[in-house]
C-alpha cells in the first residue's frame, strides 16, 4: 500500500515537472533574460520583444565573447553602454548572445557563417575567422565605409589593414596590436648578479650567459609550458626564429608556412629543446600557462615571455604577491626582437544598410583614440594607431604599461608568432610533439618534419 | 573439515577492505581534490596542486554566482537532462523489445538505420538541425535539446536493451499468454520488472553522456533558457585570465547535488541492479 502511494507520488512528480518544463520550453523561444547570456543591453525587454518596443530603435545583434573571467569583460560592458550614450548611438540598442572563450565562440561562429546567420557585429576570435567569412559573401565590404571618413582610415597603418583584406577588400576593423616580449625579475636579477639590459640583450649567445649565471645562482631562468598550443613555448620559438637574419624574419613574417625543414627553424627547435632541459621548471614538459604564471608570480623564475595584458596581474593579489608589480622589469627578445602582429578585425554580419551603418559607428567609438587608449588601461590591448598621444598619468599609474609603450618604439625586428601566422592544425601539432621533443625522443629536425607534414595536409 | 586459521581470515578481511578503500579512493579523490581546490585561492591552486588551503575561503563561491548563471543553467540541465533520460528509456524500453522479440519486415532496415545513427559526428549534423530547429522554432529551448539528447542517447541504449532482452526466457511470456495475458500486459508485468537491471543501466549512461554534453548545447541555444552547466564552467575560463577557484567552486556546486541524488537512491538503484540476476 505504502510502496503504491510512494509511486503515485513520484508519477504525479514527475508529470508535473514534465509539464511545466514543456510549457517553459514553448515560452523561451521568444523570451530573453535578466542577466547571462542573452539580453538587451539598456532596456527592459529582449528578443523579438524588444524590436517591437523600440519603435525607432535599431537593434544590433551581438555575440560577445568578453564575458565571465576573461580580460576584457569589463572594458567590453562599458564600451557597449559608452556608445549608447553617443549620437550615433543613442538609437541603437544590443541584442547580445553570449560565449564564454574564444575557442567556443569560434566553432558557433563557424557554423553561422555556413548558415547565413551572423550576427550584426561580428567579433572576431581569431582562427581565420576572417577569410571565412568574407569568402562566404555574408559579412559588409567594409572599404566604402573606410573610404568615406579618410580621417577614421588614417587611425590605420596599412599592415593591419592588409591583414584584414581579402580580394582587395576590408572587411574587418582591427582593433589592437598584439605585442610580446619578456618580463623579467629585477631581484632575481640582483641575486644573481646581473644587470638587466636596458632594452635587449643584444644577442642569444649573451641572453644564454645570464641564463648560466640565473641557474649558477639557483635560479630557473626560464618559464616554458607545452601544454593548450604551448603559448610560451611559441613565444620563444618565435623569437628565435624571427631574430634569426633576413631569412628567419621573413620565415616568420610569413602566413602559413608549410616548410618547416629550413636551417633557421631547424636551429630554433633545436635551442627549444635544451631550453626545456636545462633552462626551465620541471613541470614545462606538460605544463600550461597558469601554472607557469604562478612560477613568475612567486619569483621562482626570472624570465617569462608574454604581452602586456599580464600587466593587471602582476598587481591583482589574488595572483601575485603584493609588492609584485616593482619588482617586474621589461626587456625586448635579444636583438632587439619584438613579436607583433597585427589583429584579425571586427567584421559586420548585417545585411541592411541601416544596420550595417550603425554597427559601422560602433566599429568607429570603438577604434576611437579615446578609446584605444582606455582598452590599453583597462585590459592592455595595444592600440592599433601608432601615434596616439599617451596620457602623462599613465607613467604614474601604470610604469610598466607605459614602459611597454615606449620600448616597443625601439624594437629593430618584429615578426609574428605560431597561433596568428599557421594552420590551425599545425598549432595542434606544435603542442603534441614539444613533449617528445623536449625528451629527447625526437630530433629538431624530426619535429620540424611533422610540422612540415601537418601544414601540408592542408594543401591536400 | 580443516577450520581456516582465524589469521588467515583476519587477513583476508583486511586485504578485502584495503581493496575497497583503495578503489573508493581512486573514485572519490578527484571530487575530494575538486572540493578543496574550491576553497583554495588562484595562486594556492597553482602553486600546489595537492596542498591544503591556507583557509576555507567562501569567497571562490560568491565569485562563481557572480561571473555566471549558475543557477539557471543547472536547473536547465536537470530538466533537460531528465526529461532526455525518461524519454529515452520509454523509447527504448518498447522498441529494443519488438526489435529482440518479433520477426517482421524491415527489421534489418530499421536496426541498420539505428545503427547508422551511431556513425554520425555531431559537427556533421549540426548545421542542419540548427536549420531544422529554426525553422520549426524550436532553436534554443528546452525542447530542442531534450530531443536533440534523447536521438543520441537511443542508438547506443537500443543496442544494450536488445542484448538485455536476450538473455530473458521466452518461456516466461509463454506462461503468461497461457495463463491469459494480453501482449501490453505480459510486457507491462511481466517482462519490464525483470529488465529493470537494462534500463537503469541506460538511464545511468544517458544521464553521463546529456549532463557533460556541450557541443550541441551550445550550437543550438543562444540565451539563457535552455543553456546547461558545461557552457556555465566555460565562463571561467576566459582569455588570460581563468578563474580556478570559481570554477571548482561551480564545478562542486552543479555535482553535489546528482552525488547526492544518487547516494539516497543508490538503494533502489544496486536493487534495480541485481534484480535481474536473481529474476532472470
Amino acid at each position: 500500500m505504502k510502496k503504491k502511494t510512494v509511486s503515485r507520488f513520484f508519477s504525479a512528480v514527475l508529470t508535473g515537472v514534465m509539464v511545466l518544463s514543456l510549457t517553459a520550453c514553448g515560452n523561451s523561444a521568444g523570451s530573453g533574460t535578466e542577466t547571462g547570456s542573452e539580453s538587451v543591453a539598456a532596456g527592459e525587454s529582449t528578443g523579438q520583444e524588444a524590436e517591437d518596443s523600440s519603435g525607432d530603435k535599431i537593434v544590433l545583434d551581438v555575440i560577445n565573447y568578453h564575458v565571465g573571467t576573461d580580460y576584457a569583460a569589463e572594458y567590453y560592458t562599458y564600451l557597449f553602454e559608452a556608445f549608447q550614450q553617443t549620437e550615433e548611438g543613442k538609437n541603437v540598442e544590443f541584442h547580445f548572445e553570449e560565449i564564454p572563450t574564444t575557442d567556443a565562440f569560434n566553432q558557433k561562429i563557424k557554423l553561422l557563417i555556413s548558415s547565413g546567420d551572423l550576427p550584426d557585429i561580428v567579433f572576431n576570435g581569431g582562427n581565420n575567422i576572417t577569410e571565412l567569412a568574407a569568402r562566404s559573401g555574408k559579412v559588409a565590404d567594409l572599404t566604402p565605409y573606410f573610404e568615406e571618413d579618410p580621417e577614421w582610415k588614417a587611425l590605420f597603418d596599412e599592415t593591419s589593414l592588409e591583414f584584414n583584406t581579402v580580394d582587395g577588400k576590408i572587411y574587418g576593423v582591427p582593433v589592437s596590436k598584439e605585442i610580446s616580449y619578456i618580463y623579467y625579475n629585477k631581484e632575481l636579477f640582483a641575486q644573481a648578479g646581473i644587470e638587466a639590459p636596458e632594452v635587449s640583450y643584444a644577442t642569444w649567445e649573451e641572453f644564454f650567459e645570464a641564463c648560466d649565471k640565473l641557474k649558477a645562482a639557483g635560479i630557473i631562468p626560464v618559464g616554458m609550458d607545452t601544454a593548450d598550443s604551448g603559448w610560451l613555448t611559441n613565444l620563444w620559438m618565435s623569437a628565435l626564429i624571427g631574430t634569426d637574419g633576413e631569412a628567419g624574419n621573413t620565415w616568420m613574417n610569413s602566413m602559413y608556412p608549410t616548410d618547416f625543414n629550413t636551417p633557421e627553424v631547424e636551429a630554433a627547435a633545436e635551442t627549444i629543446q635544451r631550453m626545456f632541459q636545462e633552462y626551465t621548471t620541471a613541470d614545462a614538459v606538460g605544463g600550461k600557462y597558469d601554472p607557469m604564471a604562478t612560477h613568475f608570480f612567486n619569483g621562482e623564475v626570472a624570465m617569462f615571455p608574454n604581452g602586456p595584458w599580464m600587466i593587471p596581474d602582476f598587481s591583482e593579489t589574488e595572483k601575485a604577491p603584493e609588492g609584485f608589480y616593482d619588482k617586474v622589469g621589461i626587456m625586448l627578445m635579444p636583438g632587439k626582437g619584438m613579436e607583433m602582429v597585427p589583429t584579425p578585425g571586427d567584421m559586420v554580419g548585417a545585411s541592411e544598410e541601416e544596420k550595417i551603418r550603425a554597427a559601422v559607428a560602433f566599429l568607429k567609438f570603438e577604434t576611437k583614440p579615446e578609446n584605444q587608449i582606455k582598452a590599453l588601461e583597462m585590459t592592455g590591448l595595444q592600440p592599433v594607431s601608432n601615434d596616439l598621444e599617451i596620457p602623462s598619468e599613465l607613467t604614474q599609474s601604470d610604469p610598466l604599461m607605459a614602459q611597454v609603450l615606449e620600448i616597443q618604439n625601439q624594437a629593430e625586428v618584429t615578426y609574428g608568432q605560431n597561433q596568428a601566422y599557421w594552420y590551425q592544425n599545425t598549432i595542434d601539432t606544435f603542442s603534441t610533439e614539444l613533449p617528445e621533443l623536449a625528451y629527447g625522443n625526437i630530433t629538431p629536425g624530426e619535429f620540424c618534419e611533422k610540422l612540415s607534414e601537418s601544414a601540408k595536409k592542408n594543401q591536400e | 573439515m580443516k577450520k581456516t586459521p582465524q589469521g588467515i581470515i583476519y587477513a583476508a578481511k583486511t586485504a578485502k577492505y584495503i581493496f575497497m578503500l583503495f578503489f573508493t579512493l581512486i573514485a572519490v579523490a578527484p571530487i575530494l581534490w575538486a572540493g578543496i581546490s574550491s576553497f583554495k585561492t588562484y595562486a594556492e591552486i597553482n602553486s600546489s596542486a595537492l596542498s591544503f588551503p591556507s583557509s576555507f575561503r567562501l569567497d571562490n563561491y560568491r565569485a562563481a554566482f557572480q561571473y555566471a548563471p549558475i543557477a539557471r543553467y543547472f536547473c536547465n540541465s536537470v530538466i533537460i537532462v531528465g526529461l532526455s533520460v525518461l524519454v529515452t528509456v520509454a523509447l527504448v524500453a518498447m522498441c529494443a523489445y519488438i526489435i529482440s522479440r518479433f520477426r517482421f519486415k524491415l527489421k534489418t532496415l530499421i536496426v541498420l538505420l539505428i545503427s547508422a545513427s551511431l556513425m554520425l559526428p555531431a559537427q556533421a549534423i549540426s548545421q542542419p538541425l540548427f536549420a531544422i530547429f529554426q525553422k520549426l522554432h524550436i532553436f534554443d529551448t528546452k525542447l530542442g535539446l531534450i530531443i536533440v539528447y534523447s536521438a543520441m542517447g537511443i542508438p547506443m541504449s537500443f543496442f544494450v536493451m536488445v542484448s538485455y532482452y536476450k538473455t530473458i526466457s521466452t518461456a516466461l511470456e509463454e506462461s503468461a499468454y497461457i495463463d491469459g495475458a494480453s501482449f501490453l500486459q505480459t510486457f507491462g508485468y511481466i517482462i519490464l520488472p525483470l529488465a529493470k537491471p537494462g534500463l537503469v543501466t541506460i538511464a545511468l549512461l544517458q544521464f553521463i553522456n546529456t549532463w557533460n554534453e556541450f557541443y550541441f548545447a551550445l550550437m543550438l541555444t543562444s540565451g539563457d533558457s535552455a543553456r546547461t552547466v558545461p557552457i556555465a564552467l566555460n565562463y571561467y575560463m576566459g582569455t588570460f585570465a581563468n578563474n580556478y577557484s570559481a570554477l571548482f567552486a561551480a564545478v562542486v556546486m552543479t555535482v553535489l547535488p546528482t552525488i547526492i541524488l544518487f547516494i539516497v537512491l543508490q538503494k533502489q538503484v544496486v536493487e534495480s541492479l541485481t534484480a535481474g540476476a536473481v529474476k532472470g
